[in-house]
């Protein structure tokens, strides 16, 4: 935990080069069996953890994140550092700027110690990465991590690192945060920057932090929000201290819970799990109101329609390297090319008017709770799964129930709230208005200390 | 009335391997088949979720 860590750094129970050089002993350790990492950067990791530990030293102090190993998606761009976007035909692409992100996390005083693998080109859900090693959910290594971060998420559940940053598209972030039994949270659209991030689709992408715990995710969060002028998207909304206080309440918080799709066709397990954490928000005085959500359904199509078209935008070029992709990427860009740009431009129109209707359930609500996803992690390599007595595409399964809020931009967080029979992480998603992080934050902050939640992964690498 | 996909490849000149349409056609159907009523009685006025603004070139 971060704020544990930051503690003992400053009492000095331990120093920065000796959480680096431990949290990188860890990785050599175990990356053959997770696989979560495709770039070590143990030299500089070394060096900036030494210039941490002086910077303390000499009292310059940088805040929570100082001297702490943390790690990044690799389609975050990194000065000098290989950026693969997880695809071979990026395995060159050394870029010689950073990402903003990636620059304040270094402002913050973080040590980078990797690049996290990922499903490639964070065009997919399984992080079964044909060309750099399939990441292992260590929960299980029969089972997907889920994806497209699923190495941050899994280097998270592992214990490998302090903090990561993911990108969510269509649920990227909050899938693997669920199958790894980790937190995730999607911030709203334009809240972090996207700058020097590998474009998936331009109006659906962001970057989040994934965390061993909500506290966590809020630091991370603290870190890497606000406005940047080199991200067209990106939002202009002052930032607040998003880490929710010691003992926060949700007394009296309005959360929703839909009565129409989030909670159909699940896993009775996950269904069980979920309404056990709502039963837990009651208890400590929050209100659940049944609310009819607009059309998800639709909500996702349109969500398909706009990130088809975007990423056959930004990826149709490749397909010049076609032989060089995995096939599942190769069959949704050429799916894109053929979006046509009256289609593109309707989803677009639609995406408006679904805006404008979600807009309409806040003055009811505070909040929405649901279901990251509807089923625990499916086995690797399952392509359909059943759920409500329906056969489903395991792909188009894991996605629904969070593809939908990248298209309305809205902040959403995963965090487990309890295990299957199998000993599988199951994610509850609280979802919120536009720029109020803080009240989803403080929300699954509240069920986390009222013990929703798991115990830590028992992953060890044999 | 489906829409003959690979013919529209075609016409756009879009090479797409014969393998790859097992993968292509059907889960665009089915997208389609969802989609296309939501589009098609779209009022005038309802732009989309897009903006330019004069002016404010960042280049």
């Amino acid at each position: 935990m971060i704020r544990e860590a930051a503690g003992d750094l400053r009492r000095g129970r331990q120093t920065s080069l000796s959480l680096t050089t431990a949290a990188l002993d860890r990785i050599a350790r175990l990356h053959g069996s997770l696989r979560a990492f495709i770039t070590v950067t143990a030299e500089p990791a070394l060096a900036r953890a030494r210039q941490a530990d002086a910077e303390l030293a000499a009292g310059h102090d940088r805040g929570a994140l100082h001297g702490l190993p943390v790690s990044v998606k690799d389609l975050f761009a990194t000065r000098g550092i290989l950026t693969t976007g997880g695809s071979r035909v990026y395995r060159a692409r050394v870029p010689d700027f950073n990402s903003t992100v990636v620059k304040r996390l270094e402002a913050a005083g973080a040590v980078l110690v990797g690049k996290n693998n990922l499903h490639e080109l964070a065009y997919g859900v399984t992080s079964a990465n044909p060309h750099f090693g399939a990441v292992v959910n260590p929960w299980d290594p029969q089972r997907s991590p889920g994806g497209s971060s699923g190495g941050s998420a899994a280097a998270l559940a592992a214990g490998l690192v302090h903090g990561a940053m993911g990108t969510d598209t269509g649920g990227s972030i909050r899938i693997p945060a669920s199958f790894c039994g980790v937190v995730g949270l999607k911030p709203t659209y334009g809240r972090v920057s996207r700058y020097g991030v590998l474009p998936l689709a331009y109006t659906l992408d962001h970057a989040g932090p994934l965390a061993a715990s909500v506290r966590d995710a809020a630091l991370l969060l603290n870190a890497v929000a606000g406005h940047d002028p080199a991200d067209p998207s990106s939002s202009r909304r002052p930032v607040v201290d998003f880490a929710p206080a010691p003992g926060c309440s949700i007394r009296g918080l309005r959360i929703g819970i839909p009565e129409n799709f989030f909670f159909e066709r699940l896993d009775p397990e996950v269904n069980d799990a979920v309404r056990g954490a709502l039963e837990r928000a009651r208890s400590l005085g929050a209100g659940l109101k049944p609310v009819r959500v607009p059309d998800m359904a639709a909500i996702n199509a349109v969500a398909r329609i706009v990130q088809l078209a975007e990423a056959a935008s930004v990826l149709g070029p490749l397909l010049e390297r076609r032989d060089e992709l995995g096939g599942d990427v190769q069959a949704l860009i050429d799916q894109g090319r053929l979006v046509g740009a009256t289609d593109y431009l309707d989803a677009q129109r639609l995406r408006r008017r679904y805006q404008r209707e979600f807009a309409g359930l806040w003055s009811e609500i505070d909040c929405i709770a649901a279901p990251t996803t509807p089923l625990t992690a499916p086995e690797v390599g399952q392509t359909s799964v059943r759920l409500g007595g329906e056969d489903e595409d395991a792909r188009l399964a894991v996605t629904r129930l969070v593809r939908g809020i990248n298209l309305l931009g809205l902040p959403a967080i995963s965090i487990p709230c309890g295990l299957s029979g199998t000993g599988m992480p199951i994610g509850l998603q609280i979802i919120g208005p536009a720029f109020d992080e803080a009240t989803v934050l403080t929300a699954a902050a509240a069920l986390e200390d009222a013990s929703v939640g798991i115990s830590a992964c028992p992953f060890d690498g044999r | 009335m489906k829409k003959d996909w690979q013919a529209m490849a075609q016409a756009r000149g879009l090479e797409i391997p014969a393998g790859e349409w097992g993968r292509i056609g059907p889960a665009l159907d089915a997208l389609e088949e969802v989609f296309r009523p939501l589009a098609a009685r779209l009022p005038p006025e309802l732009e989309p979720a897009l903006v330019f603004r004069a002016g404010e070139a960042d280049e």
